[in-house]
């Protein structure tokens, strides 16, 4: 069954839209990421223009993001005391990163910086991901995924402004989740990415956060990071398909719902394992296509 | 005979005969409402007897940004950013047989009837990147998106009549072709030059819904923009309260193991 999208000016499959959406709002609902890596290529290659494609995507990803938090903030996965300072953090490193954007840009080693940035980042995240979820399941250590991973002392305790952060049952100093958002906050710029893949590790290994608890947040963050993007996209380029954001929409809430329940059933480790899969098999699919010759030497500017 | 009733005979008579000796094309307007799933267009052409048709249909002349894949060491990655523009959006052209078959290779390319003619109207900006293998790519980009075709069985010829030779094309309207002006026109050859040239106009125009969503998009755009978020958000919370309300129903029908264990 065909729709015709107004400001995309094509008309393609409802159910290919509804699929799509159920597909990146399944992954957003389990792992907390927006799903931006995946939905913007699928729906270019359905013939969507590539600006209106990412412009759609973020809107979207409100709705989608929204579902999911609502479902963890009733299963108590959202710190918001917490989720207020990575997004101020967040907020920053965006903006850094966007000016370093421009610096690379006009050295002219941007494009090249950023792929190799991505392979590098998605690569050691993901195997150091995989490695210890794999020696703890071999372990036969079974971690819920509501279980807080043990707290480190060291560095990180001696710096002031200590705050207690009740819903993740941890401790830090302010600076330490606003400073590592910000870099996350950079490298998501630099990538061109909600962030999120880097974000929920970061939240796990280094917040020493519960994995549910860094999912919800971290769905709790993207919401408004792309709200803003929405709102200056629609106003700037012009370029927000209404129409094809809540057919994903409608597609990807009902993939939250089904994620978001699923963190209810899998373990931690569980989790951290498919999560950790999920992130080696992007960095391998840009690996294989920064390798192999492409179709066309031209493809559609999206901007970044 | 009275002026008047010559006046409205003239009138009544003329459209019949536009269409009768020009060009006929039905419908005029592509109308894309909510479910527009593409359009059937025919085009009627009373030509002269023994002439060779070409009809093409082209969008208006559009700039296209484009990133630039090189390779970098082992690599392949965007090495930079092109401006494509001096050719049209879409170019359908269309003709009884190959056009390499019955006209010069200089006709082809003074009234741009292959891709050979079409690349050479290619412009590349910045001008340092401009070569001819960015052009080749281009054309492969456009017709694999079938945004450019060239169908050589497309015109169906009918028995001659007293006016003419009816020529028809139905064509498939390409479901991908964006909303804008487009323009059919006829190149009528005898002998391997030009005889005659007819032009008209054909649209593809958003409709209802889609019209008045665009519409929203482009000339409020801030209303547009609250109205994403707002609704975004909406559908989001909407959903989640909607399956958390069918959850808390389905729990709070009896069953009768948990009315046993008192759960």
């Amino acid at each position: 069954m065909p729709i015709f999208l107004p400001v995309a000016g094509v008309s393609v499959s409802l159910f290919v839209l509804l699929g799509a959406g159920a597909l990146v709002g399944f992954l957003s609902g389990l792992f907390g990421v927006g799903g931006g890596f995946l939905l913007t290529p699928i729906l270019i290659m359905i013939g969507i223009p590539a600006t209106v494609a990412t412009a759609s995507d973020s809107c979207q990803i409100v709705a989608a993001s929204s579902s999911g938090v609502g479902a963890h903030f009733r299963f108590g996965n959202v710190d918001i005391k917490l989720g207020g300072i990575l997004l101020l953090g967040g907020l920053v490193g965006g903006a850094i990163g966007v000016q370093l954007i421009k610096v690379l840009r006009s050295l002219g080693s941007a494009d090249f910086f950023i792929t190799i940035t991505y392979i590098i980042v998605l690569g050691s995240v993901g195997s150091y991901m995989f490695v210890e979820s794999l020696q703890d399941l071999r372990r036969g250590q079974i971690v819920p995924a509501s279980s807080t991973p043990a707290r480190r002392g060291g560095f990180f305790s001696k710096l002031p402004f200590q705050m207690r952060f009740p819903r993740s049952g941890v401790r830090h100093s302010v600076f330490v989740p606003f400073v590592l958002c910000a870099l996350v906050g950079i490298l998501a710029a630099i990538m061109g990415v909600g962030g999120g893949f880097i974000m929920v590790p970061m939240m796990v290994y280094l917040l020493r956060m519960p994995m549910r608890v860094a999912v919800g947040t971290d769905l709790f963050q993207i919401l408004f990071t792309c709200a803003g993007i929405t709102f200056m996209q629609a106003v700037t380029n012009h370029t927000v398909d209404l129409v094809l954001a809540l057919l994903l929409a409608a597609g990807s809430t009902m993939g939250a719902q089904i994620g978001a329940r699923l963190t209810r059933v899998l373990r931690g480790n569980q989790m951290k394992i498919i999560l950790a899969s999920i992130v080696l098999l992007v960095m391998l699919k840009l690996v294989v296509g920064i390798v192999q010759v492409p179709p066309n030497l031209l493809a559609q500017a999206k901007g970044h | 005979m009275n002026p008047l009733k010559a006046v409205v005979l003239l009138w009544l008579i003329s459209p019949l005969a536009a269409a009768g000796l020009g060009l006929k094309v039905t419908p005029q307007v592509v109308e894309m409402g909510t479910f527009y799933r593409g359009a059937k267009i025919q085009i009627e052409y009373l030509g002269e007897p023994g002439a060779k048709p070409v009809v093409v249909i082209k969008g208006s002349e559009v700039s296209e940004i484009f990133n630039v894949k090189g390779r970098a060491g082992p690599i392949w990655v965007n090495t930079g950013k092109v401006s494509i523009s001096g050719v049209p959006s879409l170019y359908l052209s269309m003709s009884p047989q190959a056009v390499s078959e019955f006209l010069q290779p200089e006709a082809i390319e003074k009234y741009m009837l292959d891709l050979t003619a079409l690349k050479k109207q290619i412009k590349i900006e910045p001008r340092e990147m401009d070569g001819d293998i960015l052009r080749t790519e281009y054309l492969k980009l456009k017709s694999s998106e079938n945004s450019y075709r060239f169908i050589s069985d497309a015109v169906k010829t009918g028995e001659a009549g007293q006016d003419g030779v009816p020529y028809v094309i139905d064509l498939e309207w390409p479901r991908n072709a964006p909303p804008g002006d487009y323009e059919v026109v006829v190149y009528e050859f005898r002998n391997g030059s030009i005889a005659k040239e007819l032009h008209a106009p054909l649209k593809a125009d958003r409709v209802g819904f889609p019209a008045t969503m665009a519409s929203l998009a482009k000339n409020r755009p801030e209303i547009y923009g609250v109205l994403c978020v707002i609704l975004a958000v909406l559908a989001g919370f909407g959903m989640d309260s909607l399956v958390a309300a069918l959850r808390r129903k389905g729990k709070s029908r009896p069953e009768p193991a948990e009315a046993i264990s008192g759960h």
